[in-house]
């Protein structure tokens, strides 16, 4: 059986992003061939005209909708992440470079759980700054959210206008 | 007292505390330190009122998810269940019955909600913080207020003005002393006669709570 199909079909099943190495384990192939398979899929729905697309957050795949679509298919998925942790998200976006010293003042002792969760997510990355983290937005986040730049300045306006055109509404 | 080995610093018993302390605060009466240790103990307890109620306030807030957040719900499935049960094939009872697999991620417009919830929750806390922060101003100044440096120069003097009316009169009124006096003042006196009331130079005789205060002159 063609490898690229099994990982495409995975891909389609699975409800939460997966790592190469639990791909391999499913289609009991190696890594390396799931790896590649992965690549060409990712080649060929960037290529194609498709509502769907694989994108990849750390070291996980997640096959999904496009974020432009995602308001058509609300009824027919679930959060992947708690108010708590996306509340968190939204607060290191909009204010970032923050300290985790400052995140903390703001959203409570239960951010650092947050904070862990989104590291390992890929959706954020902490730098060290003396005594205390720096949090700062990554590609993944931009990547994930559909935004069309990782950069945190531009990011923190998008976000910024978008506040204000929810508001509105 | 924890030093000592007299309490548990990990699991105090509030009464006898208080006991103790009110045991100390006989033996040496300084109304100036146990009014102190009240403010204190006050301000502690407000400002673990202030961390209970954030936390609850957090936790509140994040566990109000409902059915209508993920905007989804069996309601806006558009099924109805009669004709479905009516038409009664396998197939159908089986999507009734089966837990649905979804998949799961999170839209920009979910984020924006969030921080939308989030800048409501900031203000509110802001004004919040502008209440307290004007309390502590006061409870601050009230504890800046040079009140000892001429505390003992009011005792004697007000112990000098009572010593002049004790030659007119047997037993004073508080409320005639201080008659015409500003608020200040007459805190002065209140303070300096309950001072002279501890180190027995007068005795006082109050029948009533907010009524006049007689001051009698201990005979030694």
């Amino acid at each position: 059986m063609d490898i690229v199909r099994v990982v495409e079909a995975i891909l389609f099943s699975a409800t939460e992003p997966l790592s190469s190495i639990s791909i391999a384990r499913i289609a009991k192939v190696s890594v390396k061939e799931v790896e590649s398979a992965l690549q060409r899929l990712i080649e060929e729905y960037s290529s194609r005209d498709s509502a769907i697309e694989i994108v990849k957050l750390k070291d996980k795949y997640l096959m999904r909708v496009k974020p432009e679509y995602h308001k058509f298919v609300g009824r027919f998925v679930e959060r992947d992440l708690d108010r708590g942790c996306l509340r968190t998200l939204a607060i290191i976006a909009v204010k970032q470079p923050i300290e985790l010293s400052k995140l903390v003042k703001i959203r409570g002792n239960r951010c650092y759980e947050h904070v862990k969760k989104l590291e390992e997510l890929g959706f954020i990355k902490a730098e060290k700054k003396g005594r205390t983290k720096v949090l700062t937005t990554t590609k993944e986040f931009a990547v994930y959210f559909g935004l069309k730049t990782d950069k945190p300045e531009e990011i923190k306006e998008i976000l910024k206008t978008d506040l204000e055109k929810f508001i509105k509404t | 007292m924890a030093k000592k080995g007299e309490i548990d610093p990990w699991n105090i018993d509030v009464v006898e505390l208080a006991d103790k302390f009110l045991e100390r605060i006989e033996k040496d009466l300084d109304l100036r330190f146990s009014a102190r240790v009240l403010l204190y103990a006050a301000i502690l307890v407000r400002m673990k009122a202030e961390i209970l109620v954030e936390e609850a306030i957090f936790e509140e807030e994040e566990e109000e998810e409902t059915e209508e957040d993920f905007g989804f719900g069996y309601a806006d499935l558009d099924i109805d269940f009669d004709e479905v049960l009516a038409g009664s094939s396998e197939e159908n009872l089986e999507f009734i019955g089966k837990p649905k697999r979804v998949r799961r991620f999170t839209t920009l417009q979910e984020l924006i909600k969030e921080l939308r919830k989030a800048e409501q929750l900031e203000i509110k806390k802001r004004r919040r913080k502008k209440i307290t922060t004007g309390k502590e101003e006061i409870a601050k100044k009230a504890l800046e207020v040079p009140h000892e440096e001429d505390i003992e120069e009011t005792i004697v003097k007000v112990n000098a003005e009572l010593d002049r009316l004790f030659k007119k009169k047997d037993e004073l009124s508080f409320f005639e002393i201080v008659r015409g006096f500003d608020l200040g003042k007459i805190i002065s006196y209140y303070v300096s006669i309950l001072h002279l009331a501890y180190r027995k130079k007068v005795e006082l005789i109050q029948e009533r709570l907010y009524e006049d205060i007689k001051i009698k002159r201990v005979s030694l």
